[in-house]
C-alpha cells in the first residue's frame, strides 16, 4: 500500500475499526513511513487531549435516583405522563400561567410555520410537475410507453418503480389513455400517465402517498391546472392545459374507478 | 344523569383504547435486563443531553423524558448496543426541545448564547485543566455541531463507528467522513493555537 492508500484509513486503523487483514496491511505500512507514522500521532495526541480534557460530568444523583424509580414504575407512569415528565430532580418547576399562554402561542406559531412551509413546499413542487409536463411536451418526450391499453401501460411500470400505479383508460368518459412514462419529480422517480381530452394532453403524476388526505384545493401555474387527488393510497396529481372543469372530471372519474366498493 | 354517565364510561373507553393494553413500566425479567443494558448508560446520556442542551436543567428534564420513552418502548428494543439506542433516544429528545424552545422564542439555538463553562464543575478542576482544556474547547465549539458530536462520541464516549450511525441515524460512512472532517479541523485549530503557546 502507499501512502495515498493509507492515509484515508488512518483514522479508523486509530479508531480499531478496520478489520484485521486491512489492518495489518495499513499498519505494516505505518511502520515503514515517518509521514504516515506522524500523521498517526497526531490522531493519537487528538485522542489523548480530547478525552484528558473534555468534560465528563456524571450525572446527579437525584437523576439516578429517580431513574432507578422510574424502572421500578415509582414515578408517574409512562403512559399517563404528560409530553413533560415531572420527578422530583425538577422540583423548581413553577406552573406558571404565562407559560401556559406561551404553549399555546408556541402551537399556533407551529401550524402557521407548518402551513406556510407546506405553501413553500408545495410551490416549489407544482412549479416540478408543470415544468416536467412542459419538458415532456416540449421534447415530444411524453410517452416511454404508447398504448392505449391499461393492461399494457401497468405492466410496464414493473421494474421501472419501486410501486405499481393505478392505471385505467377512460376512453369510454373521453379521456383516452395514451401511454405512460417515468418521471423524477422532486428527487423521486414517479409514475406518469398520460391522458388525452381532445387535443390537450394530460399529465397524471403518480407515486405512493406517504402520509395524509387531500387538503390542497386545485390550483394553476403559468395556464396550466393541477389538480390533485389520493387514489388507491397513491398521491395523484393531474397536469394540463385542460380547463378546471374538464380536469377534475378526470380526477374524479380516476379516483372513482380505484375507490372501494361500498 | 344516566346520560351522564354514559359519557363517562365512553371517555373511559376511549382512554383505555389510547393506553397500553399492560401495565405501564417493566416486567421483572425485562427490569434487571433494562437496568443491566441502558440505566448503566443514565451518565454519558446525561452529558449528550448537556452537550446538545447546554443547560444542566434542560438535560436533566431531558434525560427523563428519554428514559420514560425508553422504558416504554424497551420491548421494542432488539439491537446489541443499549447506550446506542438510549443515546439515540436522548439525542430524539434534546433535538425535539430545541425546535420546541425555537418555536415558543422564536430564537434559534445560539451556541455563543450557552457557554462552555460548567456550573456544577468545581472551581479548581476548571483551573486545573489550564489553557490546552480551555484551547480545546475552543477548537470543539468551533466546529459545526454534527462534526463535534461525532468525534466527542468517538474519542470521549468511546463509541463504535456502527454504535454512532445508530446514534445519529446516519450511514457508517457518514460517520467516518464526519469524524474524518472533525479531526482535521481540530488539528488544524489546535496546531495554529499551539504554534504560538509554549
Amino acid at each position: 500500500m502507499n501512502c495515498d492508500q493509507v492515509r484515508p484509513l488512518l483514522g479508523a486503523l486509530h479508531d480499531g475499526e478496520l478489520e484485521p487483514g486491512l489492518r495489518d496491511e495499513v499498519e505494516a505500512h505505518v511502520a515503514g513511513c515517518a509521514a504516515c507514522a506522524r500523521e498517526l500521532a497526531h490522531h493519537r495526541a487528538l485522542g489523548d487531549a480530547l478525552r484528558a480534557h473534555v468534560t465528563r460530568a456524571e450525572a446527579p444523583a437525584a437523576l439516578h435516583d429517580w431513574a432507578r424509580a422510574a424502572v421500578r414504575g415509582e414515578v408517574a407512569s409512562p403512559a399517563l405522563a404528560a409530553p413533560r415528565a415531572r420527578g422530583p430532580v425538577r422540583a423548581a418547576w413553577n406552573p406558571a400561567s404565562w407559560l401556559n399562554a406561551a404553549l399555546a402561542l408556541a402551537a399556533c406559531i407551529a401550524v402557521a410555520v407548518g402551513v406556510t412551509q407546506e405553501l413553500a413546499v408545495r410551490d416549489g413542487f407544482t412549479r416540478e410537475l408543470v415544468a416536467a409536463h412542459v419538458r415532456a411536451a416540449v421534447t415530444g418526450h411524453v410517452s416511454d410507453v404508447i398504448s392505449t391499453d391499461q393492461h399494457t401501460v401497468k405492466p410496464w411500470f414493473n421494474g421501472r418503480l419501486d410501486f405499481s400505479p393505478p392505471v385505467v383508460d377512460l376512453a369510454d368518459a373521453g379521456f383516452p389513455l395514451e401511454g405512460g412514462r417515468v418521471d423524477y419529480v422532486n428527487d423521486r422517480a414517479v409514475a406518469v400517465l398520460v391522458f388525452r381530452r381532445n387535443r390537450h394532453p394530460i399529465d397524471v403524476f403518480v407515486w405512493p402517498a406517504r402520509r395524509g388526505a387531500p387538503r390542497l384545493p386545485p390550483s394553476a401555474r403559468d395556464g396550466y391546472q393541477i389538480e390533485r387527488r389520493v387514489v388507491a393510497g397513491m398521491q395523484c396529481w393531474a397536469v394540463s392545459d385542460l380547463n378546471t372543469k374538464e380536469l377534475r372530471e378526470l380526477m374524479d372519474r380516476y379516483a372513482a374507478h380505484f375507490a372501494p366498493a361500498r | 344523569m344516566a346520560g351522564s354517565t354514559r359519557g363517562r364510561a365512553r371517555l373511559t373507553s376511549t382512554f383505555e383504547r389510547t393506553a397500553p393494553t399492560r401495565p405501564p413500566g417493566l416486567s421483572p425479567a425485562e427490569r434487571s435486563r433494562f437496568e443491566l443494558e441502558i440505566l448503566v448508560h443514565l451518565d454519558v446520556a446525561y452529558r449528550v443531553a448537556r452537550r446538545l442542551l447546554r443547560d444542566d436543567h434542560d438535560a436533566q428534564d431531558a434525560v427523563q423524558d428519554a428514559l420514560l420513552r425508553a422504558i416504554r418502548y424497551f420491548s421494542g428494543f432488539r439491537g446489541t448496543s443499549g447506550r446506542a439506542w438510549l443515546l439515540a433516544i436522548v439525542r430524539n429528545t434534546c433535538r425535539t426541545r430545541r425546535r420546541r424552545d425555537w418555536l415558543r422564542t422564536g430564537v434559534e439555538f445560539d451556541e455563543s448564547q450557552h457557554g462552555e463553562a460548567d456550573p456544577t464543575e468545581a472551581p479548581e478542576r476548571f483551573a486545573e485543566r489550564g489553557a490546552t482544556g480551555a484551547s480545546i474547547e475552543r477548537a470543539l465549539a468551533g466546529l459545526a455541531e454534527p462534526l463535534r458530536e461525532v468525534v466527542v462520541l468517538r474519542e470521549v464516549e468511546g463509541l463504535s463507528y456502527k454504535e454512532i450511525a445508530a446514534v445519529m441515524h446516519v450511514p457508517i460512512g457518514t460517520v467516518m467522513s464526519r469524524l474524518a472532517r472533525a479531526r482535521a479541523q481540530l488539528e488544524q485549530a489546535l496546531g495554529r493555537a499551539g504554534e504560538g503557546g509554549p
